[in-house]
């Protein structure tokens, strides 16, 4: 393969504690931490600013790029329209907050979701941080996902790369020969960019049907060293999180 | 719109997993049949695809934009059982690697996202579609793939009244629901048609009506 398959996450790999950990044990580690904070209810505020406080601190030793978490937290601003909502629309007893009467429980609920939704992308950020796509390919197959399964998404990581590149490069072509003229000509460019990709995408799984016909079938898949005893690092957590759980 | 972690309570959760992961081999199977040896590499890069094309923004007005979610375009490129697989690649990346729609709730997302809008987009454009004429088929891409984005955002409503919170009535978050997925859903219908538009022009042979 050539470079151009190559994962797209820094320009220069850095080593962190989290790095060393198998991906497998990353990935079982990131779920049960999460399963912790899903069942946490919204009675329990410390217990989630707890939660939220082990999740920074595992991004921190990951070295977690603040910038990038920003970026993702993108996805909070639909969920805090919903809390408010829950707050204003909300039943039960009224508090008054800056001259708005709203509900407790639905204030309570609205701020423990939308604590929970963040809380998620700082933990998924600080495995995806320190875990190329490849190793998390690596850790599904160990952790028994169907063959077919981790090979596609193998296949589609790589392709990921390339498929943008060539994204890129339609972009370029559409604005410098025909710019953008107006709302309705910036829709039409980006249709026939995507359209232009679909088609060129079809063709390329055409080709590496090709190239796996004259290699004989697809390859072996890979067997990374075992890393044992990374259990346990990976684990400590969502058992910090479920003691925090019980204990507030 | 992906669910987020904490949203849906775990047994709501747990349950979607399970369905999810049973329709994704329902359908892996499926597809596999209509395959054969391309069944790795065509959903591979059609779930590239999809991952791709949601980084490109179009303008809706008040300084928002609005991306291709592409479950429908899928459906009506590739067929609803393909698109299923892809989209639950696409699901899985997205959830691990991207950190966008939470991993509790991956099955949740993989219902939405996948299963419900390419059953209604693929279904909907076969009704709509009985002749190979350029327009039609791309207009009918457009409505099928506009009301699976609704049908979407109703799986989201129904899911919070089985497993959200009960502080405030479902229909109240069914609303909220409805009129976001209305805007996305109109820019679904008309990128979907203008997309489906372009392939059909340069290669009408892949586009399934």
């Amino acid at each position: 393969m050539t470079t151009a398959h190559a994962p797209a996450t820094r320009a220069t790999p850095v080593r962190t504690p989290l790095t060393s950990l198998a991906p497998e044990a990353k990935v079982v580690g990131l779920v049960a931490f999460l399963v912790v904070v899903a069942v946490t209810p919204p009675s329990h505020p410390w217990a989630l600013a707890g939660h939220a406080a082990i999740a920074v601190a595992v991004a921190a030793i990951a070295l977690v790029e603040p910038k990038a978490v920003a970026r993702r937290l993108v996805i909070d601003l639909p969920l805090a329209v919903l809390a408010a909502t829950m707050a204003v629309a909300g039943s039960g007893p009224r508090t008054h907050l800056a001259g708005l009467s709203l509900s407790r429980a639905g204030l309570q609920v609205g701020l423990a979701l939308l604590a929970k939704a963040t809380i998620g992308v700082v933990a998924v950020s600080a495995v995806a941080a320190s875990t190329t796509a490849s190793e998390t390919v690596a850790g599904l197959r160990r952790l028994r996902l169907p063959g077919w399964a981790c090979d596609l998404v193998a296949l589609t990581a790589r392709q990921l790369q390339v498929l943008g590149d060539e994204l890129a490069r339609l972009r370029l072509a559409s604005s410098v020969r025909a710019g953008t003229r107006g709302r309705p000509g910036e829709w039409a460019a980006v249709a026939r960019s995507l359209g232009v990709l679909f088609v060129r995408s079809v063709e390329r799984a055409d080709r590496l049907d090709v190239a796996l016909a004259a290699r004989g079938g697809p390859p072996p898949p890979p067997t990374p060293a075992t890393t044992t005893a990374a259990w346990l690092p990976a684990l400590l957590p969502a058992a910090a999180a479920l003691v925090l759980r019980i204990a507030l | 719109m992906h669910i987020p972690d904490g949203w849906i309570d775990l047994p709501t959760s747990a349950a979607a997993a399970g369905l999810a992961a049973a329709a994704v081999t329902v359908a892996a199977r499926r597809a596999g049949a209509n395959l054969r040896e391309k069944v790795t590499t065509t959903p591979a890069v059609v779930a590239a695809y999809l991952l791709v094309a949601e980084l490109l923004v179009v303008p809706i007005g008040f300084g928002t934009g609005a991306h291709l979610v592409g479950t429908g375009l899928a459906a009506v490129l590739v067929g609803p059982e393909l698109a299923i697989v892809c989209v639950a690649v696409v699901v899985v990346i997205q959830a691990l690697v991207l950190a966008d729609g939470g991993v509790t709730a991956i099955g949740l997302n993989l219902l939405n996202n996948g299963v419900v809008p390419a059953l209604v987009a693929w279904t909907l454009f076969r009704a709509l579609t009985s002749t190979r004429a350029p327009r039609p088929a791309a207009a009918a891409a457009g409505i099928a793939a506009g009301v699976a984005t609704l049908a979407a955002g109703a799986a989201a409503a129904v899911e919070f009244a089985v497993g959200g919170t009960d502080v405030i009535p479902a229909h109240v978050v069914a609303t909220a629901l409805g009129a976001g997925h209305l805007v996305v859903a109109v820019a679904e219908g008309i990128l979907t048609a203008l997309v489906v538009r372009v392939v059909h022009r340069l290669r009408p042979d892949l586009v399934r009506a």
